[in-house]
């Protein structure tokens, strides 16, 4: 999976936000705020990653349990699909 | 489905408060870019609008497109999220569509003031492949002969009004504000019934301000006075509050297009909430300290009312313009009058106005005294009388 082209992650008054550029203007469903470990994340998958490697960098990079990783990546990726940011 | 209007009317409530957090961290969130001060519409009350000899004649220049795009890519690195494209007439550039297009993949939220009658196809098949999250165009009247009088030319209506049927078809937000002097102030209800066939935002501005300097215009002849301009308001409420009143299930939606009274309460919080208390005070909106405008010819201005204090992002670095810009205000203290009147959180006792309006930022004008005292009385009235 991969984030589409035509998004961009910008740091603003300290805040991540998700903000659709060019011809995504149509398509974008909603306003995204993303925390520090999110916008890791949406930067990690700026190129296409499998699931299982999503949950090893997040296991690496925030010393967490495999099982906390997934919940916390599968409730993002509900995020980010419900907004259409994602390749299918 | 939430369309992109939707989309931008939740950039809009959610915006108020980011425009707080970023104001007090001096985060230049809003810009405006007035690209040009020309304008193919010749209203006799605007306080903005130049002739290619009035510009000629002050020695200035039009930035070019290649300026404003380093000044975009200035904006997006010092952390501006949300751009106002304006003028004049900003269609009214040959080269709008190159600024627009580049402009538009930097990563801004984008709204457009147009007065609508320059878009024809071409514009509809920009900003159909690259919509602007909103656009606000200002209606003039609700006819040929209103148009007339107002922008110098009956044509101008049927071309806003090809203009409102092309921007209505987009994916976009559309308002439509209608500006009122004494030529159009019986029209109330024909133009929001004319804004009302391609949006139901429709807001009315009966603010009219002398001219910047450089600029020739009639607003102290053709202005409303304090009794008429609060008339129109008060009317313009009356129909929102019938509208509710009819039509209970659709309050939600009525809510959001009235204007609403608010107590002082929420006026106090809200200031904090809207970062209204952060410096410099004396400005009693975000401009100076979220928001900037860019003038046609390249200065930084807290906002456009404010011609006469500027620094310049192109001499001196975007930032540092930014950082300098409250400084200026430093000497700038409100008029006593002001500060002991039982109006003063209900007043719009802005020193830009009262700069344009008097030539000083603390000599109190009459004309907004007036509006403000005309405005809270009436209100008050009509509260005691509910
Ligand atoms: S009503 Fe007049 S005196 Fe009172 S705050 Fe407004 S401009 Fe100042």
């Amino acid at each position: 999976m991969k984030i589409k082209e035509g998004y961009l992650l910008r740091t603003i008054a300290d805040t991540n936000i998700i903000v659709p550029v060019s011809e995504r203007v149509i398509e974008f469903k909603g306003m995204i705020a993303l925390n520090d470990v999110s916008a890791e994340i949406w930067r990690f998958l700026e190129t296409e990653r499998e699931y299982s490697e999503i949950v090893d960098f997040m296991v690496s990079s925030y010393d967490i349990e495999k099982e906390a990783a997934e919940k916390d990546l599968d409730a993002l990726l509900k995020q980010m699909n419900d907004s259409g940011v994602l390749e299918s | 489905m939430k369309t992109p209007a939707h989309k931008a009317e939740a950039w809009e409530s959610a915006d108020s408060t980011f425009a707080a957090h970023a104001a007090r961290r001096r985060v230049p969130l809003r810009g405006t870019f007035e690209l040009t001060p020309r304008c193919n519409f010749g209203c006799k009350m605007c306080y903005i609008h130049m002739t290619p000899a009035d510009i000629a004649s002050q020695g200035r220049q039009e930035l070019t497109a290649g300026q404003w795009l380093r000044v975009a890519r200035d904006a997006i690195d010092n952390g501006t999220l949300n751009l106002m494209i304006t003028g004049g007439e900003p269609l009214l550039r040959d080269d709008f569509a190159e600024i627009y297009t580049e402009i538009n993949r930097m990563g801004f939220i984008i709204g457009i003031n147009t007065n609508a009658s320059l878009v024809d196809e071409k514009y509809h098949r920009l900003f159909s492949k690259y919509p602007p999250s909103s656009v606000s165009v200002t209606l003039y009247g609700a006819d040929r002969e209103t148009y007339h009088s107002i922008t110098g030319n009956g044509n101008h209506f049927d071309s806003t009004i090809k203009g409102l049927e092309y921007l209505s078809d987009l994916p976009t937000f559309l308002e439509i504000k209608a500006t009122f002097i004494k030529d159009n102030k019986d029209q109330l209800d024909r133009m929001r019934e004319t804004a009302n066939r391609y949006t139901k935002r429709f807001a009315i501005n009966f603010m009219v301000f002398k001219p910047v300097p450089g600029v020739v215009s009639q607003a102290e002849k053709c202005r409303l006075s304090a009794k008429e301009s609060i008339d129109i308001d008060i009317s313009n409420r009356m129909y929102y509050n019938e509208l509710r009143r009819q039509n209970k299930e659709k309050k939600d939606e009525a809510d959001k297009n009235a204007p609403h009274d608010e107590d002082e309460a929420i006026r106090d919080s809200k200031k904090r909430d809207y970062g209204l208390d952060v410096y410099p005070e004396v400005l009693t909106c975000l401009a100076a300290k979220s928001a900037y405008w860019i003038s046609w010819d390249g200065r930084m201005l807290p906002c456009a009312t404010f011609d006469t204090l500027a620094t310049e992002p192109l001499k001196e670095g975007f930032k540092e313009a930014w950082d300098r810009m409250p400084s200026l205000f430093k000497d700038i203290k409100h008029p006593q009058k002001c500060v002991t009147c039982e109006y003063f959180l209900n007043c719009p006792n802005c020193p830009a106005y009262f700069h344009v309006e008097t030539g000083s930022f603390d000599t109190v004008s009459d004309y907004i005294c007036e509006l403000a005292r005309e405005r809270n009385e009436r209100l008050a009235e009509i509260r005691n009388t509910v």
